[in-house]
């Protein structure tokens, strides 16, 4: 039987949701501090802190011991338990921000309370993005996994996502401005979201790239894999089309249509992404492996009911 | 302190699976656990010049564990005698050290959810008994010892001997050695 | 859960047991408390094991305690094979199965009762003990595919088979169609150990086994063609002058003619019978000559053969005597039976079975060697040397295939009885269609058994064997060796378990042969076996705690005290006891039933060699499928297949194909590898699903993977000398199995 992936689904949606969640909270952050317009991308900041809080729940709900989860917050000098701190922090720093912005909010006034907030979260919303593709790196035995490349793709791509769910909400409760306020602030949503989608595409090419051409037998073939091969599909149709190019060109072109398409996109194509690379885990095969475990029976094989 | 190491002798090994039996019954593993399976590699070439070596496969118990530094809950440890293990009490089953060992020796219980894997048979070896793999072993294949001791098998075997590790490019520097004679026939 | 060491502690008795899974009765120190079994182990003091245990052995307790074991003695209701069985207590079981023996005797002659085994399992003398007293010469063994006809010629030529091999000394062993590294676990330490001083090892073979891969020559020949290349080697060492001149002019007889014999089967003509290259042959040949004292190990592949069995058997034979390598330091040891301990053969009770019963042995007119006219002229000339015969239950037997006929055909004359006692004859035996068709109709089927396995199922009464661990063990070499070690029970058998021992005597016992059973138990009929060694022991048990085993001084070149035990004394390379029964006094070419050559027709519809039922680790014929930990690691039946062949057939890796003989087809899943000749296809043996209903028609799917279905017991495909029918060497053709059908497993 072909090796499991030891990580699925679970762990894919809080990959993307882990990242979405950051980069709204950067964005947020970003808009406050550096422009002065928070309030658009408030209620963003709480659905932020939902996002990585489902994401922490699939990642609790994915463990073999899921009541005994409270053990990752140790003094480990694992990546994964100063990732379980970051999330922890950014889910509180996510909600303490957005307890700002509502009308009946008490602190609402606090507004260099607030801004120092905004920077935690940017801060905090960087390293959630970036450190799940440095734990995916880190794991030397995953070839495909293994490159400085991925948590650079991690970090843009949640950057993006995170743009583009915000774009979709900004303006709303409790923002009290207008549509008509919102031109500028969807404006330059639209070309930073391009510009990462395009800087996007080019780490894409390059990951692939440089995997398709590399010396290992793994890596080259999930390469091909994900190009030419059974994840052909997802990668151009899901990733790149859907992804990356047709958000990019609905971008470029500034219809509003597509303005509101284009991140709907970015969205799904942060999920395939997440999912390929999650899918992608194959480790180099020791000699005779693949034959031994082929043969193995599956856990309906008659044989494994009988005598019980 | 000792620093233990196996050497896998493939010019005996015969790939019989008694190592993986032994180790499953004793242990009390699950039926579709297997801690050492035994790999057959070949016959390479073309009838009738073929060769064929067989590859028993466990936890390498490496120097530079990744399986370690990688778990959140410190379930997973090396001691000094370099013996890598799994807390079944603290382990989380979070699955991180599965995804960081390249030599698939890891496994999640179904049932307890979290992961255990060989440990060298720790109680037993630290009483001076042998491993399960290494009593079993009719052939004599599977050598065990402390290469800190420089009169132990293992110690003069990995010294004197052409030894090779698997996927040493890791980088983990795996402690179980194998003896493959020079043109692969086993 | 505490820890196997923890176990030991609590245990109140370590028993020094041994495993019962295959020949080497690997010593297994069990321990023990209020008549269970906590924890087994190897017996690191065990002369042979030396500690190490094969995965059978490490399943020592699985197979104790298993849900599917039979433990109570079973009745059947209902129609033969339904599957309803009712429980009935042993007295009744051994008063009907007594009461309705001694009818039939009456009814038929007690000729009309058969027994089979398997391979040596079980305490073979007290059925053979059982049956003379009883009056029966059928009882049989799958023997003819298993050494006994080895052990009959060699005996023949020069007074006993040489099988104990002096591997310490020697500078080269050839492998004969052998698997150590499947089946043999110590000896393949052994030789491992001795390679690394310079140990020499051809291997012969048709795939490249295990054992072949660590040989220094590998012989890939055509399955069945054996005889060809011993009859080639005999040709390189007498014309190229490789023999050992004194050994030959000392010790043997008739040189020159076997020369003269022999000088027709070069290497070229031996090539394209064997599809080797004659310059690889000839290798071969010099390469055992040429490193003295070797040694040639017996495998059962020739045994297999069928119609060139015994010729082959015969030039193999002739190689130990031509090179000297008989009974000297490094060679094949003529040891010769025990004088010491009280053999198999002497528990036997032989001189009670009449000489009228004893013509009435079937088979007997036809297969001389391993029956009365063969044995009793051989076990009369070793007698007189060696002062003891060997084992009758086993060299001198019923042809099987030729019993099942009779229990169809009643021609030579009805055979309605069988008891089958350690063997699955369904997956064991040649022809499974002829087995099963016969094991339908035979009036009474009493079968002693672990398992319900596919015989059982057809049987009117299935008692339950007792486990290794459960009985005390003897292990002699089938009674012929002058070596003994002796187990002792780990605990009592659990539940109603029985040993055959038990059996036997339980029979003979209400069918007026209480005399001939004085011994209650196991323990002490074997001391009584013991005794004469002259161990100061009060009780068996108490020699196997202090002793264990006894080993008499090596004496070589005892043919000098004793003779050679053939009618001239000497080694008979021209055997005129061979020929007082008919056959050929020098080995003589004999081609396999199916070949390519003589029937050029049958090979363009089966145009693939198939050898059938090569032994595979964890199994052992047809036991432990049901052994969960062993199933795990194959769990579904693989046939070796050459991958040019496979490409042409359209077979990828691990798709189910039909093998297919003239006899019928069976299906197992293709592994395609380079370990086999193009046009060979290697089946594996003894494939059977336990877990599928133990009733009619399923009958645990005993006909769907067993390579026995391929086989072939006509009488023109089975060996003139002993009978042993054709497992090897058949033609087959394989096809793919058609994709809806495969859906639906």
């Amino acid at each position: 039987m072909k090796e499991e992936h030891n990580w699925g689904w679970p762990i894919a949606s809080y990959l993307f949701l882990g990242g979405l969640g950051g980069g709204m909270i950067v964005v947020a952050g970003f808009a406050d501090l550096a422009f002065g317009r928070g309030e658009p991308f408030s209620l963003g900041s709480l659905l932020a802190g939902i996002a990585v809080a489902i994401g922490s729940a699939l990642l609790i709900f994915e463990l073999g011991r899921p009541f005994r989860f409270w053990r990752v917050l140790s003094r480990e000098k694992a990546i994964m338990t100063a990732g379980a701190w970051l999330l922890s922090f950014t889910i509180f720093t996510s909600f303490a921000y957005f307890s700002f912005w509502p009308d009946f909010s008490p602190w609402r006034q606090l507004v260099g309370l607030r801004h120092f907030a905004s920077g935690i979260n940017i801060v905090l919303g960087l390293g959630v993005c970036i450190y799940t593709g440095i734990l995916l790196g880190s794991l030397r035995a995953r070839a495909f996994w293994n490159t400085p490349i991925l948590p650079v793709l991690f970090l843009v791509s949640g950057i993006s996502t995170g743009v583009a769910a915000q774009s979709l909400l900004a303006g709303s409760w409790p923002c009290h401005g207008t549509a008509g306020d919102l031109g500028a602030v969807h404006a330059a949503l639209r070309s930073c979201d391009l510009a990462l989608v395009v800087f996007e595409l080019i780490i894409v090419f390059v990951y692939v790239g440089m995997m398709r051409f590399s010396a290992g037998p793994v890596t080259a073939r999930i390469a091909a894999q994900w190009l030419t091969g059974p994840k052909k599909w997802p990668f151009w149709g899901g990733l790149v089309g859907l992804g990356l190019a047709l958000p990019g060109t609905l971008y470029g072109l500034s219809s509003a249509a597509g303005g509101e398409t284009a991140p709907i996109l970015v969205l799904i194509g942060g999920v395939v992404l997440r999912f390929l690379v999650v899918y992608s885990d194959e480790r180099v095969r020791l000699p005779g492996e693949s034959e031994y475990y082929a043969r193995l029976p599956g856990p309906d094989a008659p044989f494994l009911k009988a005598w019980e | 302190m000792a620093r233990f190491a196996m050497i896998m002798d493939t010019r005996r090994c015969i790939g019989c699976h008694s190592c993986t039996v032994a180790c499953k019954v004793n242990n009390g593993l699950p039926l579709d656990m297997i801690y050492n399976p035994v790999f057959t590699s070949g016959p390479t070439g073309v009838f009738p010049h073929v060769s064929m070596t067989f590859y028993p496969l466990l936890c390498m118990h490496c120097k530079n564990p990744p399986c370690v530094g990688c778990c959140p809950s410190g379930a997973s440890r090396q001691e000094a005698d370099g013996i890598v293990w799994v807390d079944q009490n603290t382990c989380i089953g979070c699955k991180a050290c599965i995804q960081a060992c390249p030599y698939r020796a890891r496994h999640q219980n179904a049932e307890t959810g979290t992961v255990q894997k060989c440990d060298f048979c720790k109680e037993r070896v630290r009483e001076g008994l042998e491993a399960f793999c290494v009593e079993t072993c009719h052939q004599r294949a599977r050598i065990f010892g402390d290469l800190d001791d420089p009169g132990s098998a293992v110690s003069q075997m990995v010294n004197g001997m052409n030894t090779l590790q698997l996927l040493p490019e890791i980088g983990t520097d795996p402690q179980v050695y194998y003896i493959v004679s020079p043109g692969g026939q086993g | 859960m505490s820890s196997k060491e923890d176990l030991k502690r609590e245990a109140s008795a370590v028993r020094k047991s041994c495993c019962f899974f295959c020949h080497q009765n690997c010593g297994v120190l069990a321990y023990v408390k209020d008549g269970g079994v906590l924890a087994i182990e190897g017996d690191p003091e065990h002369p042979v094991s030396r500690g190490g245990l094969c995965a059978r052995g490490n399943i020592a307790l699985q197979h104790l305690n298993h849900p599917a074991r039979i433990n109570v003695p079973l009745k059947r209701v209902g129609g033969r094979g339904s599957g309803r069985w009712e429980r009935v207590s042993w007295d009744e079981a051994l008063d009907e199965i007594a009461a309705r023996l001694t009818s039939l005797k009456e009814g038929y002659g007690a000729e009309t009762v058969a027994t089979a085994g398997g391979t040596q399992r079980a305490n073979d003398w007290a059925r053979r003990r059982f049956m003379n007293l009883f009056g029966s010469p059928n009882g049989f063994h799958n023997a003819h595919l298993c050494w006994i006809p080895t052990f009959m010629v060699e005996t023949a030529v020069y007074g006993w088979c040489p099988f104990e091999i002096d591997l310490a000394n020697s500078r080269l062993i050839v492998l004969w169609g052998h698997n150590p590294g499947t089946s043999g676990m110590p000896e393949m330490r052994g030789i491992a150990d001795l390679k690394q001083n310079g140990l020499k090892v051809i291997v012969i073979d048709p795939r490249y086994t295990e054992t072949a891969s660590k040989a220094d020559l590998w012989l890939p020949l055509r399955p069945g063609s054996d005889v060809a290349l011993a009859l080639a080697w005999l040709n390189v060492i007498i014309w190229e002058g490789l023999y050992d001149q004194t050994f030959i002019e000392n010790c043997c007889t008739g040189f020159e003619e076997l020369a003269e014999h022999v000088r027709q089967y070069t290497p070229e003509w031996a090539a394209p019978l064997t599809w080797l290259d004659p310059e690889l042959i000839r290798k071969g040949a010099r390469m055992y000559a040429g490193n003295r004292p070797g040694n040639i190990q017996w495998g059962v592949s020739i045994d297999q053969s069928g119609r060139s069995a015994g010729a082959g058997i015969h030039a193999r034979a002739l190689l130990r005597a031509v090179t000297g390598n008989l009974d000297a330091p490094g060679s094949d040891l003529l040891s010769g039976p025990s004088p010491d301990f009280i053999t198999d053969e002497e528990m036997e009770a032989n001189e009670w079975l009449p000489e009228e019963q004893k013509a009435k042995q079937i088979g007997s007119d036809r297969y001389k060697l391993t029956t009365w006219p063969g044995y009793g002229r051989i076990a009369a000339i070793t007698k007189e040397v060696w002062g003891k015969a060997p084992t009758a239950e086993w060299m001198c037997e019923a042809h099987p295939p030729s019993v099942f006929k009779a229990m169809l055909t009643e021609k030579p004359y009805p055979v309605k009885a069988l008891i089958v006692l350690a063997t699955n004859p369904i997956n064991s035996y040649g022809r499974t269609d002829l087995v099963l068709e016969a094991l339908r109709k035979v009036g009474f089927l009493v079968t002693m058994e672990y398992w319900m396995t596919p015989t059982a199922m057809l049987s009117d009464y299935v008692l339950p064997a007792a486990s290794p661990l459960e009985r005390p063990t003897i292990t002699t070499t089938y009674g012929c060796s002058d070596t003994l070690i002796a187990s002792e029970r780990a605990i009592q058998p659990m539940f109603e378990r029985r040993t055959d021992y038990e059996f036997w005597r339980g029979l003979g016992l209400r069918m007026g042969q209480e005399e001939m059973w004085p011994w209650e138990n196991l323990e002490e009929a074997f001391y009584y076996r013991i005794y004469p060694l002259g161990y100061d022991v009060s009780s068996y048990d108490e020699f196997v705690e202090r002793h264990r085993f006894h080993f008499p001084e090596r004496e070589y070149y005892k043919y000098g005290r004793v003779g050679f035990a053939t009618p001239s004394r000497r080694v008979e390379l021209v055997s005129s006891t061979l020929q007082e029964l008919g056959y050929p006094a020098m080995p003589t070419y004999a081609a396999p039933v199916e070949n390519e050559i003589d029937d050029p027709d049958l090979a363009r519809k089966f145009p693939l060699v198939l050898t059938s039922g090569s032994g595979f680790m964890p199994f052992h014929h047809s036991e432990h499928f049901q052994i969960k930990e062993l199933r795990y690691l194959k769990h579904e039946p693989y046939a070796d297949i050459n991958p040019e062949t496979a490409k042409d057939l359209g077979i990828s890796m691990g798709d189910w194909v039909w093998i297919e003989t003239r006899r019928g087809r069976i299906r197992q899943k293709a592994n395609l590898t380079q370990a086999v000749h193009p046009r060979v296809v290697v089946t594996q043996r003894g494939w059977w699903y336990p877990e599928r209903e133990a009733a009619e028609p399923e009958l645990g799917g005993c006909t769907e993977s067993n390579a026995n279905v391929l086989t072939d017991v006509s009488d023109e495909a089975c060996d003139p000398l002993g009978g042993s029918w054709a497992n090897r060497g058949l033609l087959c053709r394989v096809y793919r199995v058609d994709k809806s059908e495969a859906d639906g497993r």
